[in-house]
């Protein structure tokens, strides 16, 4: 119902809402409109996971059924390393079809959704108002953000399984193996880190962006062709493009490079631990070459699925869940602007409109 | 950049080879209970770049890509402004290209280069280290890497139907996509959002971009579906394919002619070709590509339109007799068999003011930009105290010019840069902006937008004599021929007739050219010429015409009418007739 003070539009734009909560109310929706879909996807993208990280135990087998002389264990091996070659090729080929089916289907759904939402509230100002534009500009143009956000939440959870049955794997020769992980973190804590500082030297080049963006719109659209060229500052104008470009892209550059060096060394301390690993397994009194390949073999994939979870995790943190929390605003806003007027039109105006003390900006 | 970034492509693409081979080593050793540290340091070491290079290479895609975007953009520019005239800009054939063009990097139709290019590095070296591992397998037998490699190999082949939807530009596909953009736009864009309230419209678009969605969704699915039976045969393959060699592995490992360094080399080798599978062109690739092709296609279209071309005479001083037109025809290049002026025939005497009235279409800008010379005329010719202008150097008759579009251009930068683009002394930018009735409107250097730090935003109006002081200004530094091509048109009537007085009284001594729909703007003019029909209809001074009792008395009384009844405050909405219409 309406608020004597004044409508929901008064208030400043609010923020927006959790990024966790907004991801399951996004979950849930893509849940509501596509089921079955949804559930046999995301089922399939964790099966899928499994052969890939079986065959460190496959290549250990195999250097035991020769070492052993155990021939039977030797053709299991083999046939469970091609095997899992074969399944993994297999399964994230359907997988990747059934996720995209799911895909495409609920973004139509989607699409429908925030066309209807936007369509839908009585009024305009987020269709005006250049903070609710802006805020509204990822849903107006690239719808895809959400779509993705359920990809990038099945692949997390499918690095997730990896994750455990390669630690699961490493425990079983020696639990201190586990330790690896902990090795892992610095990556962590600079993919968390990552994100933020190129964001900022992003934010801080803004106005250079916009400015090269103006000149080049200026300099390739003919209506303000016409006065550019009369005017004679048509290449000036490309250089200064150019300059305002540079002035944006280099300290951007300068952060990337500086995170993604702070990245490598993080993934060489991991690698430091790795080679400590094996020195663990290969040089000690219980030395064993079969221990030694399953770490090799273990440890080479715990540092490719740390870095693949913890990737997609920094996609999904700074892209895809973006979109689900201006969903959410964007829900929250329609249901407020329904709430707040909620009373029957009149079938016909009987006394006349009165403006009472309207206020308007 | 591209050097070093290709150069980690291939080494990220034979590092796992590399890997297998160290590890097959090292295990080698530690079975034989021998000396390590130089296997294990080895090992450690591709392990170490295996992990390192990827995020720098990351790292560096971000940064080619950025790189080769403002590469694009640049070539885009320049093929833009370089062109001396305006018909590769307003050709409807380039429109489309262009459009798409200028945002392909804005990440509306996909991924913007930044991104897309560690997706292309990630498929590449996939392929690259699929084939070295291949490769290793030569050491345990010949046959071994074309049976499995090809195996791999023929997936892409036999699934390659549903790979790529190849009948996306039917005519079908085109509407429905058309369509349902068309119904999205229409419910989240601003433009629509007032009427379809007002008309609860709401349900009708959503129900109709639905439709187009669902039917565009079942096209797509119905060409790039799976098929079984291609599916399940790249299954028998590869199965078979991997079956042989891991067998034939554990055969030569039981009759001991493999260790088990080798063994587990091949072995790694075996499961790492099927990177061949997972890698190759990707997606991104296609959506990288595309831009590059549409620059390099408008820029051959654009370099193609090339119709204006400079001659090598100075224009100094012109116009100091006077401009005329002879017999002037023109047609834009997009519709010759329309021509907006047809054999116009006027003179212009330097130093005196023309006012130009006709109905929308009739051929007033046309002949605005024929004088700047962003065309040149289909047949006739335009001269300048006796000379073609065509024959004049391009640069030197420009800088005689100066003109105020209704579309004028509103620069993101400072007052000072906008007033004088091309630069001048503080006393002229100063003096212009007083004679266009905008002293004080800001600093001279305040950025005019309020994106920018310290930067104002200036009312339509404002904006207005803003460009109308940058054409005086270009006055003060010896433009002789000033064009006003409804300049004025957020100003109510007086604020117009004000304006135009104070123009007219900055240049006085210069040959002024005004375009205007209000006729109390108009009769301030030296000479009124209506054009109709491409030709000049009528010529003379206000009173001239009016006694004359002609098209311009209908025109003229009719507005004049109109204003009697009272004139709307500046600001407000105004309604201008085009009493020609």
């Amino acid at each position: 119902m309406s608020s004597a003070s004044g409508t929901f539009e008064d208030t400043a734009i609010d923020e927006l809402p959790p990024a966790l909560r907004s991801m399951w109310r996004l979950c849930r929706l893509g849940f509501e409109y596509e089921p079955a879909l949804m559930g046999v996807a995301f089922v399939l993208t964790l099966v899928a996971a499994v052969p890939d990280a079986l065959l460190a135990l496959w290549f250990k087998l195999l250097g035991e059924g020769l070492l052993e002389h155990r021939p039977t264990l030797l053709y299991v091996a083999a046939a469970g390393l091609g095997a899992s070659a074969v399944a993994t090729w297999f399964l994230q080929t359907v997988s990747t079809r059934l996720q995209r089916r799911f895909r495409d289907k609920v973004t139509i759904a989607l699409e429908s959704h925030v066309a209807r939402l936007q369509a839908s509230v009585t009024t305009i100002a987020h269709q005006e108002r250049p903070e609710y534009l802006d805020r509204l500009s990822v849903l107006r143009d690239q719808v895809f953000t959400l779509d993705h956000m359920y990809m990038s939440v099945f692949s997390t959870a499918g690095w997730i399984v990896r994750l455990a049955v390669t630690i699961t794997l490493l425990a079983t020769v020696s639990p201190v193996l586990i330790l690896l992980t902990v090795f892992a973190l610095p990556t962590v804590a600079v993919t968390s880190w990552r994100p933020v500082v190129e964001r900022e030297a992003q934010e801080q080049g803004g106005q250079a962006d916009r400015l090269a963006r103006h000149l080049f719109l200026l300099s390739t659209t003919a209506s303000s062709g016409k006065e550019i060229r009369v005017l004679g500052t048509g290449r000036d104008l490309a250089a200064r493009r150019r300059s305002a470009w540079e002035q944006w892209y280099g300290p951007l550059a300068a952060a990337r490079t500086r995170s993604s060096a702070w990245y490598a060394a993080g993934w060489a301390i991991f690698a430091a631990a790795y080679v400590g690993a094996i020195v663990l397994v290969s040089a000690g009194p219980h030395a064993s070459a079969a221990s030694a390949i399953l770490v090799l073999a273990a440890g080479a994939r715990l540092s490719s699925y740390v870095g693949a979870t913890v990737g997609e995790i920094g996609f999904l943190r700074g892209i895809w869940m973006d979109g689900s929390r201006r969903l959410a605003w964007l829900e929250d806003y329609a249901a407020r602007a329904a709430r707040e007027a909620d009373q029957p039109a009149p079938s016909r105006i009987t006394e006349g409109i009165r403006f009472s003390g309207v206020t308007f900006r | 950049m591209a050097a070093i970034w290709w150069s980690m492509l291939g080494s990220r693409g034979v590092l796992p080879a590399a890997f297998s081979i160290t590890t097959g080593v090292l295990v080698a050793a530690i079975q034989r209970h021998g000396a390590i540290a130089v296997p294990l340091g080895i090992a450690g070491a591709v392990f170490i770049l295996l992990q390192v290079l990827a995020p720098l290479q990351t790292s560096l895609s971000a940064n080619l890509g950025d790189r080769t975007a403002a590469f694009l953009y640049d070539e885009l520019t320049r093929a833009c402004v370089e062109v001396p005239g305006i018909g590769h800009l307003e050709d409807p054939e380039l429109a489309a290209d262009l459009q798409t063009a200028r945002d392909f990097d804005r990440g509306i139709s996909g991924p913007p280069l930044s991104l897309s290019l560690d997706f292309i590095a990630t498929g590449l070296v996939d392929l690259i280290a699929g084939f070295a591992q291949a490769a290793v397998l030569f050491g345990f037998a010949p046959w071994a890497p074309p049976v499995l490699a090809g195996s791999w190999l023929a997936t892409h082949w036999l699934l390659r139907e549903s790979g790529v939807w190849r009948d996306r530009n039917t005519d079908e596909v085109k509407h429905a996509q058309r369509d349902a953009d068309y119904a999205y736009r229409l419910a989240v864009d601003p433009p629509a959002a007032k009427e379809i309230r007002v008309f609860g419209l709401s349900d009708w678009v959503l129900d109709r971009f639905i439709a187009r969605r669902r039917r565009l969704h079942q096209l797509q699915y119905l060409a790039t579906r799976m098929r079984e039976r291609s599916v399940l045969a790249s299954l028998l393959v590869v199965l078979a394919a991997n079956g042989l060699v891991f067998w034939a592995l554990s055969n030569a490992a039981l009759h001991h002619h493999l260790g088990i360094g080798p063994l587990l080399v091949y072995s790694q080798a075996a499961v790492g070709t099927a990177l061949i599978a997972f890698g190759g062109l990707n997606w991104a690739l296609d959506g990288a590509a595309a831009p590059v092709a549409a620059v390099a296609r408008l820029k051959a279209a654009m370099a193609g339109t090339r119709t204006v071309a400079s001659g090598d005479r100075p224009a100094t001083g012109m116009p100091a007799v006077g401009i005329t037109f002879k017999n002037v025809t023109f047609a834009y290049p997009a519709a010759p068999g329309r021509p907006v002026l047809g054999g116009l025939t006027l003179d212009i005497p330097a130093g005196s003011s023309l006012a130009i009235v006709g109905q929308n279409g009739a051929g007033k800008t046309t002949l605005a930009k024929l004088l700047c010379r962003l065309y040149d005329p289909t047949s006739g010719v335009i001269e300048a105290d006796g000379t073609d202008i065509t024959t004049l150097d391009l640069d030197s008759w420009r800088s005689q010019v100066t003109a105020v579009f209704q579309d004028f251009v509103r620069f993101e930068l400072s007052l000072r840069e906008n007033v004088a683009p091309r630069g001048a002394p503080e006393d002229v930018v100063r003096g212009a902006l007083g004679e266009a009735g905008a002293a004080g409107l800001a600093e001279l250097d305040t950025v005019l937008s309020k994106g920018y730090s310290g930067g104002t935003d200036l009312s339509g109006g404002q904006w207005q004599r803003i460009a109308l002081a940058r054409a005086l200004t270009a006055v003060r530094l010896g433009a002789g021929l000033v064009l006003l091509d409804e300049p004025t048109a957020q100003l109510d009537v007086r604020g117009e007739a004000e304006i135009f007085e104070r123009v007219l009284a900055a240049t006085r001594d210069r040959t002024t050219i005004l375009i205007s729909h209000r006729f109390s703007t108009v009769r301030q003019a030296d000479r009124i010429a209506v054009v109709e029909d491409g030709v000049v209809a009528e010529l003379g001074s206000h009173d001239e015409l009016m006694e004359l009792g002609g098209r311009y008395h209908t025109m003229f009384s009719l507005q004049a009418q109109r204003f009697a009844t009272g004139t709307p405050e500046e600001g407000e909405e105004e309604v201008v007739f085009d009493v020609l219409g």
